[in-house]
């Protein structure tokens, strides 16, 4: 009797278990009336998975949940859900639907009751997003609230409302913008703009891939951070945060630092070459640890502003830094 | 409370940025030297600090700016149109003749009044040149009433508005800056012709007596490149006001609001520095460097009301 | 002599004379208006009458756009106007509205964002503390605080209240010092 039942329980969980994957197997094709597009996927709830060429451009929008994006070496693209909502990979390219997809959408159906009747929309999920493609692709994300992470991908191109965005071992380009979230940026290469209202801006370890690649994080209120930055040109600003940058100036390198009312401080090794050009308009000061072989300082009336002129070493790189009424600093480690 | 080197005041002010530059580096200077005025500076900062503390969530809360902008148009419009009722009502020919000249004037009593003014100008050059030529053969004596009395009377007359100077258009004023200055024979500057309380004929006593001649609003052109960032300025507030930031969280309303006054304040002092010191370029690289930070605010805060908006 | 009559002639078209009016009154507005709602609000302790005041400030300062100072006073010009148009508010008012009265008014306008309840309630009473820590100071420490936080420079809160710009800093010293006393034993612990 015990063994009947053992069976039968046994039979009964590996029964309900299969019913997921049997789903996972089917494949449909359905024409959304909406769109007049025929949607060719692998029906599964939750997730979702494409054949993409290398470059694949993924946008992704409107996702209240975490996000996370990770390049790895298939030539696919996966999409997957946490929530048991269906998730779709739209071809947005024209060619023929043998070939890898270009391009790709992600689009999150809601269930309006009548299973015939699924409205495709971009529109606004709760649930956690990971989202697998190929090491060469290139991301738009527009998310919400939910943190975004981004790893070992091209290009990545970011807005979101409040979440977090911490981006790693990016090879060509990102750009980030946030109202009130972090903007980190790690370990990578290429151009960065980073733009946030009042998150922090963090950028780590960054270098260029040639001589035209830029940096520009800036913040409203938040603080921004960099910290073993080689590009040549770094433009960072703050309206009443606080800059600073730590690391090695780069030979013949331009480095641009603007706030308002906040303070920058600046720590540089005691065998960089720079020349230092600080304006403050009113208030602040400017200290530095540096003996500059030639320096100017004039202090302006009636309104007391305060130019300082100094080059250190062979004044190989230049730094600019302008604000209204912060307190500029230079420090030597 | 331990003894202070100097008053408390001169603390105070050196920590508002209120002394001139040499005195804030030798209170500066003493208080790195100083025990006692140290700990008082310390004690000052924070209480400063808790002070801004108390007043922040009230500075937080919102200023209704696009409530504010709206009422104040519709005033002024109501204001314009009842002057102008007003005039209609004076019905003197002479208006109505010179607002006929120029069709669609929009301030009528105003522009009569630059008319009014430019009678008065051409009429006292005339004068001057009359007096110079008398001054030759007369002497200085006499020409002190030549030149009082013979300025003819506008004919326009506005009634009197709380008892300050009325002709609220500051193009008038220009008309002031741009025409060159007049002098009468004492060395005092003509002022263009105010249109007096009382339609009475002697009004350039009225105006000699007249109280509190406050110095005519600056109204100087912009700098070159200025233009092009308030273009900027207006089109990206623009943007912002039509999305509706009420669409933003509010605690990005109060960074934004608190951050654009903060600019707002650097773009007006910097103004002021750029236009007295018109030869210093490094004070208007501030202006316009101070412009650019309003410009990507906005564009910043542009973009997210878009992304909000898009949902 | 005739050209300066067609100088002016030309200035009195409408183009020059909507740019430059729209200009200066225009960015009168743009910089000063926060201020003079906020140095509004403060004393009449209600965000419908400081928009009132702001209006009846600003119709002022239309009005008057020739002889108000230019510039850096001009804030200063603005704020004196504001406080006397404020206080005048207040006493059009019922004298019998008291003071408490006027706090429990106040409290139900603060609702600018409708936050949550539980930081709407510590905000109000955040803002009720301060202001009520401000009254108890005398004038014109008082007012010297109110113009300090609203950012003024010595200069312009001499210009607004018509004192002693070397009274400035004492002034505000001892203010600051009455606040400090006088802010822990209104509300709670700070």
């Amino acid at each position: 009797m015990k063994l009947k039942s053992l069976i039968t329980a046994a039979a009964f969980t590996a029964l309900s278990l299969c019913a997921p994957v049997a789903q996972a197997q089917r494949v449909v094709e359905r024409t959304v009336a909406k769109n007049r597009v025929t949607v060719v996927s692998v029906a599964s709830v939750t997730e979702q998975t494409a054949a993409a060429s290398e470059n694949v451009v993924v946008t992704l929008s409107n996702i209240s949940g975490h996000l996370k994006v990770h390049g790895w070496d298939r030539r696919e693209v996966h999409v997957k859900t946490e929530d048991a909502k269906r998730v779709e990979l739209r071809r947005e390219d024209s060619s023929n639907s043998s070939s890898p997809a270009t391009r790709l959408q992600v689009l999150f159906a809601r269930e309006t009751g009548n299973p015939n009747n699924i409205d495709l929309e971009e529109c606004g999920e709760e649930s956690d997003v990971t989202l697998d493609v190929p090491r060469g692709a290139t991301v738009f994300l527009k998310t919400q609230s939910g943190d975004i992470e981004i790893e070992d991908i091209a290009e990545a191109h970011v807005e979101t409302s409040s979440g977090d965005v911490s981006a790693r071992h990016i090879s060509k380009a990102i750009e980030m913008a946030s109202a009130s979230g972090d903007l980190t940026i790690e370990d990578s290469a290429g151009r960065v703009r980073a733009v946030s209202i009042s998150g922090d801006v963090d950028a780590v370890n960054l270098r260029a891939n040639d001589a035209s690649d830029f940096i520009r994080v800036k913040s409203v209120s938040g603080d921004v951070n960099l910290n073993r930055v080689s590009h040549a040109r770094i433009d960072a600003g703050t309206v009443s945060g606080e800059l600073s940058m730590i690391g090695p100036t780069v030979r013949g390198g331009s480095y641009e630092f603007q706030t308002v009312s906040g303070d920058v401080t600046l720590n540089l090794p005691s065998d960089a070459s720079f020349r230092l050009d600080a304006q403050i308009f009113q208030g602040g000061d400017v200290s530095t640890d540096f003996n500059f072989s030639h320096v100017s300082r004039t202090v302006g009336s009636p309104i007391p502003s305060t130019h300082f002129v100094g080059t250190y070493g062979t004044g190989d790189a230049t730094i600019n830094m302008r604000t209204i009424s912060g307190t500029l600093r230079v420090r030597r480690r | 409370m331990k003894e202070l080197c100097f008053d408390e005041a001169v603390l105070q002010s050196y920590f508002d940025g209120e002394l001139s530059p040499e005195t804030m580096q030798s209170v500066a200077a003493h208080i790195n030297a100083c025990v006692n005025c140290a700990a008082r500076a310390k004690e000052i900062e924070s209480e400063t600090e808790l002070m801004r503390g108390a007043f922040a969530p009230e500075m937080e809360l919102g200023v209704p700016t696009e409530s504010l902008r709206a009422r104040i148009d519709s005033a002024i419009k109501a204001e314009q149109l009842s002057a102008q009722a007003r005039e209609v009502r004076k019905g003197s020919n002479l208006r109505a003749w010179f607002a006929s000249l120029i069709p669609g004037l929009n301030f009528s009593p105003q522009h009569v009044a630059a008319f009014a003014s430019v009678l008065v100008l051409i009429a006292v050059a005339a004068v001057f040149a009359v007096i110079k030529w008398q001054h030759a053969t007369n002497g200085a004596g006499s020409t002190g009433t030549i030149a009082t009395s013979a300025t003819p009377e506008p004919t326009v007359v506005t009634p009197p508005e709380e008892g300050t100077q009325p002709s609220p258009s500051p193009s008038i004023e220009n008309n002031n800056q741009n025409a060159p200055k007049l002098y009468n024979a004492s060395g005092r500057p003509f002022r263009r012709p105010r249109i007096p309380g009382t339609p009475s004929g002697n009004n350039m006593v009225a105006r000699e007596r007249a109280p509190n001649l406050a110095p005519p609003v600056q109204s100087p052109p912009p700098l070159p490149d200025e233009q092009g960032y308030l273009k900027a300025i207006a089109s990206l507030t623009n943007a912002i006001d039509s999305t509706g930031n009420s669409t933003l969280p509010p605690s990005v309303q109060a960074e934004y609001r608190r951050n654009l006054e903060l600019i707002d304040q650097a773009i007006a002092a910097t103004r002021v520095a750029a236009r007295r010191n018109p030869q210093d370029a490094s004070a208007r690289q501030f202006l316009y460097a101070s412009y650019q930070n309003k410009v990507d605010l906005l564009s910043a805060v542009a973009d997210q009301t878009m992304l909000v908006a898009s949902r | 002599m005739s050209e300066r009559a067609g100088a002016l002639l030309d200035t009195v078209t409408d183009q020059v004379e909507t740019t430059a009016a729209a200009l200066g009154f225009d960015e009168a507005f743009t910089l000063h208006h926060r201020a003079v709602f906020r140095t509004a609000r403060a004393i009449v302790r209600d965000s419908a009458l400081a928009e009132d005041v702001t209006q009846e400030v600003f119709l002022r300062l239309y009005k008057n756009m020739d002889s108000t100072p230019g510039e850096e006073l001009l804030r200063a010009w603005l704020l004196r106007v504001t406080m006397n148009v404020a206080r005048n508010t207040l006493r059009g008012q019922s004298r019998a509205v008291a003071r408490e009265e006027l706090y429990a008014q106040d409290a139900e306008r603060i609702n600018w964002f409708a936050p949550a309840p539980e930081e709407e309630l510590e905000r109000r009473t955040e803002i009720e503390n301060a202001r009520r820590t401000l009254d108890r100071i005398k004038e014109p420490m008082r007012s010297c605080l109110l113009l300090k936080q609203q950012g003024l420079s010595y200069r312009e809160i001499a210009t607004t209240l018509q004192i002693n710009e070397t009274n400035v800093g004492s002034l505000i010293a001892r203010g600051r010092k009455e606040f400090v006393r006088l802010y822990g034993k209104i509300g709670g612990n700070r």
